[in-house]
């Protein structure tokens, strides 16, 4: 157990952030001539995912949060086998709003890890994570407002869709060139036109059918984990 | 002899680190090409995939090598002109660089896709962060639990149909929603039960201890600090540009001292190593065979179909 150790892992909590992902960027431009962005940037998402999961394992998960974010994540990798439009993001997001930042980030992570076991691990694996992981923490973040109204959490979820498109051009631009540059980019957005509307059409699409029944579903849950707490 | 993927998961976690870090980022044709060849052998004598694997990554390739003269005009040797636009003898070799290495790096994913089964990496991480394993795990055991339970709910709510022609489109896309809501709600209540389990079984206790059916020898041992030697001497002499190459504007090699070989016969032997630990295991079993030890008969069938 690498992280299991406290002092480990606050040394991480602090360094990453401020001092190796910065060494890093610096490093990785001073040696690197070729694919420097690529390195750079694949390093850069490993690290985070790395402080993340060092921040998961400090704070205390009540087994009820691990066995729900079990349950969301086998949802999310099944939904992701579904053809065309799959719900798997609408399943994250719902995690993030209803069962915290956290648990959404985890969620997102993971079920990207897992899937790809079926869809093909690759370079673009660690992106993937840290883009699904980042749609369920902001929603995490945005809950009070995504459970109150459903034409918000629609909202949210084209536009998370949208950001998840355009985050990983972002990496098929340094994958298949050497460098960033904004034609190269524009050209993969544009390439990856019809793929965004799908993300976008289908967040919100799922978002809508299943807000009520899954939202009612989280919401019991956690009221059966945590007697007593909010509801 | 053992085969490649029957190491501790680490050595396979760490060859691949290492074979990555350095096969995506050095640029040398002699490297790229060596990486291809190590993982097209593994790939075949491993029997990893079907044939159409490699050549829908070589037609990738051959994409990648015909699509970057079009679009980079930089290098000096023209060959013709495309609507004005030179195509040049420098973008067509980047180009076909920069296709080897990604078709390679692919090829190589795919063969550890199959080898880094789901257990071998939550093996692995179990270690790193042990609740987030414990997630994992859950989930990836999850995931065939909801199926039956969705064909369960959903084969109750066909039953309560008279009859099969009841169902308009519509009403069986209803059906097919109500039936996954319900999978939702009793998958939720499940995890439930599981959390209690899991407290039953010392969730997040101090004194808990993992159980690993992989057991770490000397050999592994041995294995990755080969690789990481071998690793290590490709990216010093990448660092200190021995195994610099330039593209632009004429094709030309930067390095070319002992260095430089020292390296590339590295580079070499961490590439072919997965393929030769393939042939040595076969070769041990047909030996074994050939001695009349016993009838291996069933091993090779059961390997070759």
């Amino acid at each position: 157990m690498i992280i299991g150790n406290r002092g480990i892992r606050n040394a991480l909590r602090f360094s990453i952030p401020l001092l190796i992902i910065p060494a890093l960027t610096a490093a990785g431009a001073a040696v690197f001539d070729h694919r420097r962005y690529l390195v750079i940037s694949l390093g850069a998402a490993v690290l985070s995912l790395l402080l993340f999961s060092a921040s998961f394992e400090s704070r205390r998960t009540s087994s009820g949060t691990a066995a729900a974010a079990a349950v969301m994540t086998a949802l999310a990798v099944t939904g992701r086998l579904v053809p065309v439009f799959k719900p798997s993001a609408a399943v994250i997001i719902l995690t993030g709003v209803w069962l915290g930042p956290e648990t959404g980030f985890l969620v997102g992570s993971l079920s990207a890890l897992i899937s790809n076991t079926v869809f093909g691990q690759g370079p673009w694996t660690p992106f993937q994570m840290l883009a699904w992981g980042l749609c369920g923490l902001a929603a995490g973040y945005l809950s009070p407002l995504l459970k109150k109204s459903r034409p918000a959490l629609m909202a949210y979820g084209a536009v998370s869709g949208a950001a998840y498109s355009l985050f990983m051009d972002v990496f098929s631009v340094l994958w298949y060139t050497d460098g960033l540059s904004r034609e190269a980019y524009l050209a993969a957005v544009a390439s990856a036109l019809p793929f965004t509307a799908v993300y976008i059409v289908s967040n919100a699409a799922f978002l809508f059918i299943a807000a009520k029944p899954i939202g009612r579903r989280l919401g019991r849950l956690r009221s059966r984990l945590e007697p007593g707490g909010p509801a | 002899m053992v085969r490649f993927g029957d190491r501790h998961p680490a050595v396979t976690a760490l060859y691949y680190a290492a074979l990555a870090g350095t096969g995506m980022f050095i640029q040398h044709p002699a490297v790229q090409l060596t990486s291809l060849c190590g993982a097209l052998l593994f790939f075949f004598i491993s029997r990893s995939g079907r044939p159409s694997v490699p050549v829908s990554l070589g037609v990738l390739a051959l994409a990648m090598t015909l699509v970057n003269p079009l679009i980079s005009h930089r290098g000096s040797t023209v060959l013709l002109y495309v609507n004005d636009n030179p195509v040049t003898l420098e973008a067509l070799i980047w180009g076909a660089n920069s296709g080897v290495m990604a078709a390679s790096v692919l090829l190589w994913t795919y063969c550890f896709s199959r080898i880094m089964t789901v257990e071998k990496t939550l093996c692995l991480t179990g270690r790193i962060s042990p609740r987030i394993a414990a997630v994992g795990a859950s989930a990836v055991r999850f995931i065939p639990l909801f199926g039956r339970y969705y064909e369960d709910i959903s084969s109750i709510k066909r039953s309560g149909r008279a009859r099969d022609s009841d169902a308009s489109p519509a009403g069986r896309l209803k059906e097919s929603a109500e039936s996954f809501s319900a999978t939702v709600g009793l998958a939720l209540e499940t995890s439930v039960d599981a959390a209690d389990s899991m407290d039953a079984r010392g969730w997040g206790s101090p004194s808990r201890r993992r159980f690993d059916r992989f057991v770490f020898g000397w050999r592994d041992a041995a294995v990755m600090a080969a690789v990481a030697v071998c690793a290590g001497i490709c990216a010093a002499s990448a660092a200190c540009g021995a195994l610099d190459i330039a593209f632009y504007p004429v094709f030309s090699e930067g390095g070319g001292g002992p260095v430089t070989y020292i390296s590339l016969a590295a580079f070499a032997a961490l590439s072919l190593y997965p393929a030769a630990c393939e042939c040595a295991w076969l070769a041990m079993w047909r030996a074994r065979e050939r001695r009349g030890h016993a009838d291996f008969g069933e091993v090779f069938r059961r390997w070759n179909a």
